[in-house]
């Protein structure tokens, strides 16, 4: 037996619950964070080196601003259209609203999410009060807000000696707004957590207030009604206009607001007893769940998240669709943009061009998908779950399978739904074979999404603990395919993205080799993933 | 001697049942990477028997358990259960086999209910049978709320479900890992009754237990394992009378020297003795005394005329210290050389 030679560890060493809520969701806080920061530090300079002019960028401005979509979702291009000010139009929007999705599930896991796992109960064992833990949520919260606001401005002040258009007080003015809506929707679902009685309604409600956040936006970006952006914190970024008026004062209102919430959920978390709700789900029912096959249940277990992404990815077809008319009519105006588009997408055609792009996009966020419910077999594996379905007589490779044939399903027919969304909708903008198009470029990527799919399931099958790699060919076709043109990357390289290989079939194209080989990859590797799974030893954690 | 061929796996299980042990490994070993954590392991279970199977934390009982139901493939050895190599036919085992794991995860989005129904459809489905009737029984027998969600259940009601669920199957074999560690102490008394239950329908458990009086209560004949190799294996009542006996003798002051002195001379090394003072001037002696030894032990302590003197067999938890105890001896002088390098 070997004894483990342990070093002293130094004396007085204090480590409190907000180090510690940021401590083990440090993955999670990371996994956010670094790749919204990342597409920050490409966003500015790769305007500036698109469009140096400000001449440039006149009939790009002019026909983004006309267009309702493009309204409805990032509001008023403010003018006369800097580098700064486009990159607070298009990235500020992104950048609000993935920090406030953040924050908000950090919030829930600081908050509920600790007393479900017994990890408050644990800090309770050490001595630490529930007003001590309260304040280390809070603490915590505050932490990765201001931490998230600090490396905005952090880039962007970088940027600026880059970028001349780029200046030091918009930089401030962007990281300031991106810390205080970071920091309500936080504490929103702290106080979401303290009412709601699971980590699941507590979500609910937090995402209840950012929609309703994000429709007010929407009403102030289409009618213009300036109030409803300051009752808004998804508006605040339009009050603050980081780049153009650079109100930074007004974050001290919303900062106050933001201690309003914290109030809030000081009150709401006074005398309340651990684990206690005021609102509670629909705990108890009499309901029977007849299946007699791991897909059903997979089906009855996921139902809820496949339509979820199934909403988000058909609106975002939708909005595609509603931009079609006057992205196409900008892209004949401007040879910049409509090079750019070629190069990208390696499309002559202008509509082509476009719903080529948009395809990859949404396939993008479609393999997301594939690639969750894959690996999230993994996710059963280490909990333990398929301990119970094999111990009733299941194959070993059933749950894997059952995942895979989900994936490739789900997928399919989210593809379909949102081409068809974008194609009805493409019929009010374009004539002339654009709604084929639309659709075709969307659901087309089908393809592309099973690889995704067959290659999780290689990584998960042959090792629970290689799931992750499967993000790998996600994240590389996504760079190579949207910015391999930009970064000259050679032809062969730009090809192995799995998402560069939808013919133009509304021109009547045939199925290229490139869409075989996806295919045959998605088919080859799902069965020697679910194969492999049926033969190594499983490992519950 | 001719052998006909089964119809099916279901005849070819209960023929196995019939003929032979039901779970029988034989020189099991199992690595994780260097670390050998079953080493040259025997273990067999005889068909309508209760079989207690026990070791310290990490001991290896677990992963035993887990390449009997074919969840990790052994480097070594041969295991079959039900007749069967779970290697290569863990579903065909898996079908006729109950498993209740050791910290119960179930769908927390789904009841109670939901849950049972989706244990006992998968295992129909995969051409098992589930008494519906048996179910209703244990959910009452157990006070089961099954309409509430399984995020809202405590352990011992996770627990109880998947119990309902083993015991309500039509199955061969039971596999119990560590099953009432979150169940008081009347919900134990139940489980107790239906384990009993089950054995008088011609079913096997094979129960890996830390709470050592359950296993004394229920098993016939238990395997005592330490650092992934076999301790002990046996009846339980042979390997009480073979094993050391409890003797307490409550003797005067005065001659307290010399029965402590004769004591040790008569166990040797072997010497497991307690002086404990009492009041009024007495002494009481606890000895562990080793079966061949119990005559003369007995015969010096009434020589000194004790107050009292009791005599009892080994418990279970004796056994277990027992071996516990050898184990950490064996281990200490290693550990030292370990922690002085």
């Amino acid at each position: 037996m070997r004894v483990m030679s342990s070093r002293p560890r130094p004396a007085g060493r204090r480590i409190g619950p907000a180090r510690v809520a940021l401590r083990t969701h440090r993955r999670q806080i990371l996994a956010w964070t670094l790749p919204l920061l990342g597409l920050l530090v490409i966003v500015g300079p790769s305007y500036a080196s698109t469009y140096p002019q400000l001449n440039q960028r006149t009939h790009l401005i002019d026909s983004l601003s006309g267009n309702v979509a493009t309204r409805l979702l990032y509001g008023p291009l403010p003018r006369p259209g800097t580098i700064g000010q486009l990159l607070t139009w298009e990235m500020g929007t992104y950048l609000v609203i993935v920090s406030s999705v953040f924050t908000l599930l950090l919030g829930v896991r600081f908050g509920r999410g600790a007393e479900e796992s017994g990890a408050a109960e644990l800090l309770q064992a050490c001595g630490h009060s529930a007003a001590a833990r309260l304040r280390g949520a809070l603490a915590a919260v505050t932490v990765v807000a201001v931490g998230l606001g600090v490396g905005v401005a952090a880039v962007l002040l970088a940027e600026s000696g880059l970028v001349e258009e780029l200046t030091v007080r918009g930089a401030l003015s962007l990281g300031l707004v991106t810390t205080c809506t970071g920091l309500f929707f936080g504490l929103a679902g702290l106080l979401a957590g303290a009412l709601a009685d699971s980590t699941g309604l507590a979500r609910v409600l937090g995402f209840v207030v950012l929609a309703i956040s994000f429709v007010l936006r929407a009403v102030a970006n289409v009618h213009g009604v300036v109030a409803l952006r300051w009752v808004s914190p998804l508006g605040w970024i339009d009050v603050v206009s980081p780049y153009t008026r650079n109100r930074w004062w007004t974050g001290a209102v919303f900062l106050a607001a933001c201690v309003s919430v914290g109030g809030l959920v000081w009150l709401a978390g006074q005398g309340r007893e651990y684990g206690s709700a005021v609102l509670h789900e629909r705990a108890v029912s009499d309901d029977r769940l007849r299946v007699r096959s791991v897909v059903a249940l997979t089906w009855h277990l996921e139902r809820g998240r496949w339509l979820a992404w199934t909403v988000g990815v058909v609106a975002i077809g939708a909005f595609f669709g509603g931009m079609s008319g006057n992205l196409v009519t900008l892209l004949e105006g401007d040879s910049n943009t409509a090079r750019l588009m070629r190069e990208m997408t390696g499309e002559h055609r202008l509509d082509a061009a476009f719903f080529s792009f948009a395809g990859v996009l949404i396939g993008l966020l479609v393999g997301c998908y594939a690639v969750l419910t894959v690996l999230a077999s993994g996710t059963e594996e280490g909990d333990g779950l398929l301990e119970d379905l094999l111990a009733c007589g299941v194959r070993r490779r059933e749950s894997l399978s059952a995942r895979a044939v989900l994936a490739a399903l789900g997928s399919l027919t989210m593809l379909l739904a949102a081409g068809a969304v974008c194609s009805l909708v493409t019929l009010s903008q374009l004539h002339g074979g654009a709604a084929g198009r639309g659709f075709s470029y969307v659901a087309g990527q089908w393809p592309a999404v099973l690889a995704l799919t067959g290659l999780g399931v290689l990584c998960v099958g042959a090792r629970r603990s290689l799931g992750v790699l499967a993000w790998v060919p996600v994240a590389g076709s996504a760079v190579l395919v949207l910015m391999g043109s930009v970064l000259h990357a050679p032809r062969w390289l730009q090809a192995s993205a799995v998402f560069a290989h939808v013919p133009d079939y509304a021109d009547g194209s045939v199925p290229s080799t490139g869409v075989v080989a996806l295919l045959g990859c998605g088919v080859v590797c799902l069965l020697i993933g679910v194969v492999w799974r049926g033969r190594r030893d499983l490992m519950p954690e | 001697m001719t052998t006909l061929p089964a119809e099916n796996p279901r005849q070819q299980n209960a023929m196995a049942a019939q003929t032979r042990d039901v779970v029988d490994v034989a020189g099991l070993t199992k690595n994780f990477g260097r670390f050998r954590a079953i080493d040259d392991l025997d273990l067999r279970v005889a068909r309508g028997t209760v079989h207690g199977f026990l070791g310290p934390n990490g001991a290896g009982k677990t992963t035993t358990i887990r390449v009997l139901l074919g969840l990790y493939r052994r480097d070594a050895g041969r295991v079959r259960v039900l007749g069967h190599d779970p290697a290569t036919h863990s579903s065909v085992i898996d079908r006729d086999l109950s498993y209740v794991a050791g910290e119960v995860v179930l769908w927390p989005s789904l009841t109670g209910r939901q849950a049972l129904d989706v244990l006992a459809g998968l295992r129909r489905s995969a051409g098992g049978e589930y008494d519906d009737d048996r179910e209703r029984a244990l959910i009452e027998a157990f006070s089961l709320d099954p309409s509430k969600r399984i995020r809202k259940y405590s352990k011992g009601n996770r627990q109880k479900v998947m119990l309902v669920a083993a015991f309500a199957a039509r199955t061969e074999l039971l596999i119990l890992d560590e099953p009432t560690s979150g169940l008081d102490p009347l919900m134990e008394r139940t489980f107790g009754d239906c384990v009993r239950q089950a054995v008088a329908d011609g079913r096997t458990v094979l129960l890996s237990s830390h709470i050592l009086g359950e296993v004394e209560r229920l098993c016939d004949a238990v395997t005592i394992i330490k650092d992934g190799r076999l301790v002990e294996t046996g009846q339980l009542a042979q390997m009480r009378h073979l094993a050391a006996s409890a003797i307490s003798a409550v003797v005067s002051v005065d001659s307290a020297d010399r029965v402590a002195t004769e004591l040790g001379a008569a166990l040797g090394d072997n010497a497991s003795v307690s002086r404990n003072p009492m009041q009024g001037n007495a002494v009481r002696f606890d000895a562990s005394v080793p079966q061949e030894l119990v005559d003369r032990v007995l015969q010096l302590l009434l020589a000194a005329h004790p107050t009292d003197v009791r005599c009892t067999p080994a418990s279970l938890e004796d056994l277990f210290l027992q071996h516990y105890r050898i184990g950490a001896a064996d281990a200490r002088p290693a550990d030292t050389q370990s922690g002085g390098r």
